[in-house]
């Protein structure tokens, strides 16, 4: 039977001094808070390589004096920026790859322009990862190289190493890639197809606005803003606490709009057919059959994603015709497996260690 | 086993905190999981993309018979200058230097080998 300690009256002293001295600080951040600018992101030193319609293609500038054979690329989700992999020094995904010795570039994209709403998944799978991989291929000298995508980076990766696999790829490294589409159970109710008119949607459009996504997504977990906000009250005394949530609140709501056809493709043939899973896709004329992906994959998910759910993630493993392949299920969510402290624990050096040996 | 008392004041109040978000979240996305939901969703939806089209239609004429330029006019001219922004661009990277090469001096070697190699 458990038994209550006496009262330590200096204990109870002690921390009503220490939660005045909060309510203080709470006071004096909170106005700190709205008059300062929010924290710079993305700041490792970069190149850009190549622009072309909305891909950027950038390639950071290494800092060790010997790198891996192999460089890496890494393929951004089309819905945001990829500063998320770049936060901050020590916070950076990049910044540590490029700690680690290996060669990083990275494709990430701009909203499209009105007259860019025609592009599809074929434009962004094939035609400007494709331009990548070769941008990349030309500035190393190399002919091999990792493609490593987060999101629908890692499912614009999957489909282009399906459609090209014998294009010098030598691993793949994907991070919460969706693949069956039915487990993704509210955007697939969201988008059904006895109520959804994706047509007249993007006829209306053009680009779906970067607000229908960042809604969509803010919509998963109604409660959090609220909650996010009164967290930030809760610790407002603590400037690491209120700088990561200022980075990541920005990454969120700093979504991107999505042309038109690459929209209603995904939302057709993806969400309404699950094309992708049942190996039926095609792609700019190409079948996508993942298992002609055969080399190393590793496949690194998020025990609590509520934005690609575990069953979502599941069957890629299974898909891929890789005689070497891995999946890592780590604790965190969608965006604190990427670049939380769990990332920085359990993540980066898991990618480390799957690597390494096959970057040289 | 002797249990220390709660000190944090605030304690009770965050896990609750925690409690109230898991249940409205659990809530809230049974409640969007239906197919009610879905009707109503797309029903507002296309009401608002109606009358985005409607008024997207009238402002074109409006604009017109002002003799200013429309969207349609607006998206020509952003695609010429993409595509004059493009032709710089390529351009551009044909005066680069090769990559790594610019400022910093030779390209590090890639001869790295793994730790435990």
């Amino acid at each position: 039977m458990s038994e209550t300690l006496p009262i330590d009256v200096g204990a109870i002293a002690s921390r009503i001094q220490q939660e005045t001295q909060r309510a203080i600080q709470r006071a004096v951040k909170g106005v700190g808070y709205f008059t300062s600018p929010a924290p710079a992101v993305g700041c490792t030193p970069k190149d850009l390589v190549r622009a072309r319609g909305p891909m950027r293609l950038y390639h950071y500038r290494p800092i060790e004096p010997e790198l891996y054979r192999v460089p890496i690329l890494i393929v951004m989700a089309t819905t945001n920026r990829g500063y998320i992999l770049d936060l901050a020094p020590g916070q950076s995904f990049v910044e540590f790859l490029l700690r680690q010795g290996y060669d990083v570039f990275m494709l990430e994209w701009e909203a499209p322009r009105p007259d860019e709403k025609h592009l599809d998944l074929a434009d962004y799978a094939l035609d400007f990862v494709g331009q990548a991989v070769g941008d990349v291929q030309a500035a190393t000298g190399e002919t091999n190289l990792t493609l490593l995508g987060y999101c629908a980076g890692g499912m614009l990766s999957c489909i282009y190493s399906a459609v090209y696999p014998d294009r010098g790829l030598k691993n793949l490294v994907v991070f919460t890639t969706p693949v069956d589409f039915t487990k993704m159970e509210l955007f697939a109710n969201w988008a059904d197809k006895r109520f959804f008119d994706v047509d007249r949607m993007v006829e209306t459009f053009g680009n779906i606005p970067p607000e229908i996504i960042y809604a969509s997504f803010d919509m998963l977990r109604p409660a959090a803003k609220i909650a996010g906000q009164l967290r930030l009250w809760d610790n407002m005394w603590n400037d690491e606490f209120v700088k990561s949530y200022r980075m990541f609140d920005r990454w969120g709501a700093d979504a991107l709009a999505l042309p038109g056809g690459y929209f209603r493709q995904v939302t057709r043939e993806l969400l309404w057919e699950n094309r992708l899973a049942k190996n039926e896709l095609v792609v700019g004329g190409h079948p996508v059959d993942l298992g002609r992906i055969t080399v190393p994959f590793l496949h690194v998910v998020a025990e609590h994603d509520h934005i690609v759910p575990r069953g979502a993630t599941a069957p890629l493993l299974g898909l891929v015709g890789s005689a070497e392949k891995e999946e890592i299920v780590l604790k965190g969510g969608h965006v604190s497996i990427a670049a939380g402290a769990n990332a920085v624990r359990r993540m980066w050096p898991a990618v480390d260690r799957f690597l390494a040996r096959r970057s040289v | 086993m002797a249990e220390q008392p709660n000190l944090d004041p605030l304690g009770l109040w965050r896990d609750m905190l925690g409690q109230w978000e898991r249940g409205l979240n659990s809530v809230a996305n049974q409640a969007m999981g239906s197919d009610e939901f879905s009707r109503a969703l797309h029903q507002v939806t296309s009401l608002g993309l109606r009358m985005q089209q409607s008024v997207g239609e009238t402002m074109d004429k409006s604009l017109r018979a002002l003799n200013l330029p429309s969207r349609g006019d607006l998206i020509a001219i952003t695609e010429r200058l993409g595509r004059i922004e493009e032709v710089l661009a390529r351009i551009e990277s044909g005066m680069r230097p090769a990559d790594g090469e610019a400022a910093s001096g030779p390209r590090p070697a890639r001869t790295r080998q793994p730790p435990s190699a």
